[in-house]
């Protein structure tokens, strides 16, 4: 089962201060800490522009067609996806009132009206029976920025209740990089960085004209993805590329037997009838419907659910061979791009909830001193002994590298290319030997040299940088000084 | 050499007022003469400017092409952004030029091809090096022999404006000022974006005619809903735009059309069906440019009215001293009384000059203040903001944003000087001051009126050739060579000031409008020259630095230009009004000898003078009724 030791740590400091704690604005604050904690989840915000394509990779997600989506912004109030033995759409309001209970839309999911006015909204909480979500995490879906609902505020809102966060993101340039750091200043903690944020370069089919052949549309996917990790380095761990609408189709179950013998049926034409017949909507309706026996309604469904560059990828994936109904839907799983993202939250969130969740708590726990009146003084000073103690532990130390990311990405700490790399590897990888950006297999004996090769390193940078850069620069030092030792 | 618009009537308007020119010149006024041939070879090329405005990623470079019908002439590929500003117009071969090289001056040629390397954002940064391949590049110049812009509509690409950098908002919308119509461009994938509302509002504000494109209708077969749902936005948040035209097209179905024609023709009209691109290329060819030629030719056909005007009272007034009239000369000395006033140093029009052009000093000079003092405040914050690209974004952004003000304070004097010359008109009765529009840009005054070598210094540029429109566009009446050849004679005579003007821009470095208030242009050289130097600028504070010292130069240096540029404008108008009025008091002052001429003439002899005189007047009157035939089919023609 996950960790949850630094969890517990906390939990136990707030029950701690919660028994000598009078009513008032600190044990309000510290009450609200453990309440976040009593779920044992990870929540991931999934934030991103107007019509970005959040709610299709959250359904490909949670593996069920549950958020809303359309060709215009369907997503009004953040909707919280958790596990829970029953579909139920529960409403949280913003004044109190307790919560209300509202019947999902036929076939399960958010329905278009909750029937109470937006305002008054705070979240609401969607329970999923499916097992693929599981008790992993808690997906939370956010309404578009820069929408002319003006929902900015209320995402970001949103959004600071999370722990990490998936940028979903059709053009990443520098409006994600702004958004960014926006995102950064409300996030619980701020603590916005390659660490807990994933980038996805959604909608790929969409780029350039659309009409490429799937394996030439991946690439060039690839290659801006490519592009905008770089540009949004040390912000992020990795932007990975998604075709969203068939991640969506291949994970939701909609896609069925009947599907799947449409797509054979195709397979089967001869390429210049295929090429005629998926150069346009009508040209799918309309072409080569006696020789190509599938018929109108069935090239439609198709189109809904798969879109061209889905189908291109189906016919591939059947002429690479999947033999079967499964087969095809785990090649489009992988096509799509929706494994390597699954891989990538497990990889990276997952595997560091206990962590993250800890950081965050651990941050509003720090904020929530300055709320201490006088008399509550020595209970404040105890909990800011501990904080400081728990803060040395090297897993937390590492969720401490993204305000030095930060830092570099504002040009308040100047790395060399080779010392940027190095502050990447150490912020995302996941076992010691990628932290100091070696292989897997690597000797005990090259990791600690190295590991005291980098520490030797920043060392030299801390002494020659003005006081506070330097500081970011300790903090790496230290943690290769740790891993050294760690070593031994 | 001939020409001919898109407006039907363009001939008989053109032909109309050559004879008027004619006339005029015959009696002796060359000065108006001269004018009026000026405004009629302008009116005669009357182009449209079109200005493509639209978010990063919406399709505005692919809408572009397919208008033009060339594929890939812009680049589209699936990370570009412009990144500068791209015109497209007409050209008999395929050119492009880049301007704003420090060792290119007059603009640098280059091949197609090689277009997306200055203008896609993405590839102008060398990924070895990380550094900007082309900082400096201001523009690109891109002609194609198309159709639909043989007429003169010129396309005007824009960077992605929305998701984008403070300074070519700046530069864009600057721009609008001398356009025409503005295109804004969204997509069916997404309704409109705040940001997206937020720039069209102001871009609203320097020009009436928006005109929207919904690109990529292929590509969501749901694309009326979104247009629908924009058409619900605008009305709710921009109310202005709601009843603005609305053009959803597919690109690529057009792209696909124009390459099908020769191979496929059904299928190739089939797939222009399909793109629905039909409506767009009639409203901005057909209405947009016909439209705007209304407006032109019914502007000259005044002018020619008020030749007229002064032409019939001078014949009316030899006619009375053949008619040995015993009040003319009393009435001449009258009039030539009030000119001599209005000549005197103390006449009140003189004073009101002076006045509006100092207050015109004051607001300038209070805009260029404020607008610097937003400019220097958005770069600090930028550089506060951070970012790894800053030390390129920044000074390119002031770059960008201190044109564009520039560019914006040129048009609004501009604009007061044509109001303050109507003025002078009308209220004072001082005629025929001309100031020439601030859409003469250089190189189109040139293809008007081509000069021999030896006729002009040879550094101000060679004539164009007028590019011939394709046989199956011309719709409007050819102009016959000898018309234009007069109307050239008449024209090459235009006032020394214009060609002096010329001269000036010319020995000036740093290209863009041409203008006759030429000083800004150049003093702006300097200020930007200044930024290009600190490109090495590494750190924060140096970027800092570098904002401060560029502002505070353009502070420095930018009120004096401002200043000499109105200036010369006040001095230029002054004069010319003065000379106006010398020349008219020593025409009363011909008219009175004639009028004492005639009295010693025996009747006999005034008979063949009278009778030529109201033969002119008979035609004059001709003439105008010709033009207000004309003037009234153009009011309601189309």
């Amino acid at each position: 089962m996950t960790d949850h030791s630094l969890c517990d740590r906390v939990r136990a400091m707030c029950a701690e201060a919660e028994a000598s704690l009078r009513p008032g604005p600190f044990l309000t604050a510290v009450l609200e800490v453990r309440e976040r904690l009593a779920r044992d989840t990870l929540s991931v915000a999934v934030g991103g522009r107007l019509n970005a394509g959040k709610s299709t990779l959250v359904n490909a997600l949670l593996g069920q067609r549950l958020a809303p989506t359309g060709a215009t912004e369907t997503t009004m109030v953040s909707a919280w996806f958790t596990h829970h033995h029953q579909n139920r759409i529960l409403v949280h309001f913003n004044d109190g009132r307790p919560d209300a209970a509202v019947p999902a839309r036929p076939g399960g999911g958010v329905p278009e009206s909750l029937g109470y006015p937006r305002e008054n909204i705070s979240h609401i909480t969607v329970g999923v029976a499916n097992k693929r979500l599981g008790d992993a995490f808690v997906l939370v879906d956010t309404p578009g920025r820069d929408a002319l609902s003006a929902l900015d505020d209320y995402s970001m809102a949103s959004i600071r209740r999370a722990d990490a966060l998936i940028l979903v993101m059709p053009h990443p340039g520098a409006e994600e990089e702004k958004a960014l750091q926006e995102f950064r200043r409300v996030m619980a903690g701020s603590r916005l960085s390659a660490a807990n944020v994933v980038g996805v370069l959604s909608q790929i089919d969409r780029l350039g004209d659309g009409t490429a052949p799937p394996d030439e549309q991946r690439r060039i996917g690839a290659e801006v993805a490519a592009r905008g990790a770089q540009r949004l380095n040390g912000l992020v761990c990795e932007v990975v590329p998604v075709a969203t609408k068939l991640a969506q189709a291949a994970r939701c179950q909609t896609f069925t037997d009947k599907h799947e013998r449409a797509l054979r049926t195709l397979a089967t034409a001869d390429p210049q009838t295929l090429e005629d017949m998926l150069y346009s909507e009508d040209d799918l309706l309309n072409v080569a419907l006696d020789t190509v026996p599938v018929d109108r309604e069935t090239r439609r469904e198709l189109l809904d659910l798969l879109g061209f560059h889905g189908i291109r990828e189906a016919l591939a994936a059947i002429d690479a061979g999947a033999a079967d109904l499964p087969h095809l839907l785990e090649a489009l799983r992988e096509r799509s791009g929706i494994t390597r993202l699954l891989d990538c939250l497990h990889e990276r969130f997952l595997a560091a909830a206990d962590a993250l969740r800890c950081d965050s708590a651990a941050t509003l726990l720090e904020q929530a001193l300055d709320l201490a009146q006088p008399d509550e003084r020595d209970v404040a000073e105890r909990l800011s002994a501990q904080l400081s103690r728990l803060r040395r532990e090297p897993e937390l130390r590492r969720v401490e590298l993204a305000e030095v990311s930060q830092a570099h990405a504002r040009g308040d700490l100047p790395l060399s290319p080779e010392q940027a790399g190095q502050l990447q590897a150490l912020m995302t990888g996941t076992t010691t030997a990628r932290r100091l950006g070696l292989p897997d297999e690597s000797s005990r004996d090259e990791l600690r040299r190295v590991a005291e090769e980098r520490a030797r390193g920043w060392r030299v940078l801390e002494s020659r940088l003005p006081r506070r850069a330097g500081l970011h620069a300790a903090l790496v030092r230290e943690i290769f000084e740790h891993l050294h030792l760690s070593l031994a | 050499m001939t020409f001919a618009t898109r407006h039907p009537l363009s001939g008989q308007v053109i032909q109309t007022v050559e004879q008027i020119a004619a006339a005029a010149h015959e009696a002796g006024d060359t000065d108006s003469a001269a004018v009026l041939a000026q405004e009629c070879l302008l009116a005669g090329m009357s182009g449209s400017t079109v200005v493509v405005v639209g978010e990063k990623k919406r399709g505005k470079s692919s809408l572009i092409n397919a208008l033009v019908g060339r594929r890939g002439l812009l680049p589209v590929n699936a990370d570009v952004a412009t990144r500068v500003h791209v015109t497209v117009r007409y050209a008999e071969t395929d050119r492009a030029t880049v301007y704003g090289l420090a060792d290119h001056p007059d603009g640098m040629s280059i091949p197609l091809t090689e277009i997306p390397e200055y203008v896609d954002e993405a590839r102008a940064i060398d990924p070895a090096t990380g550094e900007e391949r082309h900082p400096v590049v201001e523009r690109v110049d891109i002609g194609v022999s198309s159709p639909l812009l043989s007429e003169g509509l010129v396309l005007i690409d824009t960077p992605g404006v929305g998701g984008l950098v403070a300074g070519h908002t700046a530069i864009t919308l600057a721009t609008l000022k001398g356009a025409d119509a503005l295109l804004f461009v969204v997509d069916a994938t997404s309704e409109f974006h705040a940001s997206e509302l937020a720039f069209l509002t102001k871009a609203a504000e320097r020009i009436p005619t928006v005109l929207f494109a919904l690109t990529q209708i292929d590509k969501n077969s749901a694309w009326l809903e979104t247009l629908k749902l924009n058409q619900k936005l605008l009305r709710e948040h921009a109310p202005r735009f709601a009843a603005a035209p609305w053009f959803p097209v597919s690109n690529r179905f057009k792209i696909d059309a124009d390459d099908a024609a020769s191979v496929n023709p059904a299928r190739s009209e089939k797939l222009l069906a399909d793109s629905r691109f039909v409506p767009l290329l009639t409203e901005l060819r057909d209405n947009i440019m016909l439209r705007i030629a209304t407006d032109r030719l019914t502007e000259l056909l005044n002018n020619a009215d008020r030749v007229i005007d002064l032409l019939d009272a001078d014949a009316e007034r030899r006619l009375r001293s053949l008619d040995l009239d015993p009040r003319l000369v009393e009435s001449i000395r009258a009039r030539q009384a009030e000119l001599k006033e209005l000549r005197g140093s103390g006449a009140s029009w003189r004073a009101e000059l002076a006045d509006r052009f100092r207050h015109v000093e004051t607001t300038l000079r209070s805009d260029l203040e404020s607008g610097l003092r937003e400019i220097e405040r958005n770069a600090h914050a930028a550089i506060d903001a951070g970012g790894r690209d800053i030390r390129f974004t920044v000074p390119r952004d002031l770059d960008d944003a201190i044109r564009g003000l520039a560019l914006d304070l040129q048009s609004t004097l501009h604009a007061t000087a044509g109001q303050v010359v109507a003025d002078l008109g009308e209220r004072f009765g001082v005629h025929g001051v001309y100031v020439p529009p601030l859409e003469i840009l250089l190189d189109r005054w040139q293809q008007a009126v081509p000069y021999d070598d030896g006729e002009m210094p040879p550094d101000v540029g060679q004539a164009v050739a007028w590019p011939a429109p394709a046989e199956e566009q011309r719709s409007g009446e050819m102009v016959p060579q000898h018309v234009q050849d007069k109307l050239v004679g008449y024209a090459k005579n235009a006032g020394k000031v214009y060609r002096s003007g010329l001269t000036k821009w010319k020995n000036m470095k740093g290209g863009g409008k041409a203008a006759l208030i030429l000083a800004v242009i150049g003093a702006i050289g300097a200020v930007i020259g200044g930024i290009m130097a600190y490109r090495g600028a590494r750190t924060k504070d140096e970027l800092r630095r570098v904002v401060g010292e560029v502002v505070d130069r353009a502070r420095r240096t930018l009120p004096g230009a401002l200043r000499e540029s109105i200036v010369e404008l006040l001095t230029h108008i002054e004069s010319q009004a003065s000379e106006r009025i010398s020349a008219r008091v020593d025409e009363l002052e011909r008219a009175i000898a004639e009028a004492e001429h005639d009295r010693e003439t025996a009747e006999a002899e005034r008979e063949a003078p009278r009778e030529e005189v109201r033969a002119q007047r008979a035609r004059l009157a001709t003439l105008r009724s010709e033009v207000t035939d004309l003037k009234r089919q153009l009011a309601s023609g189309n």
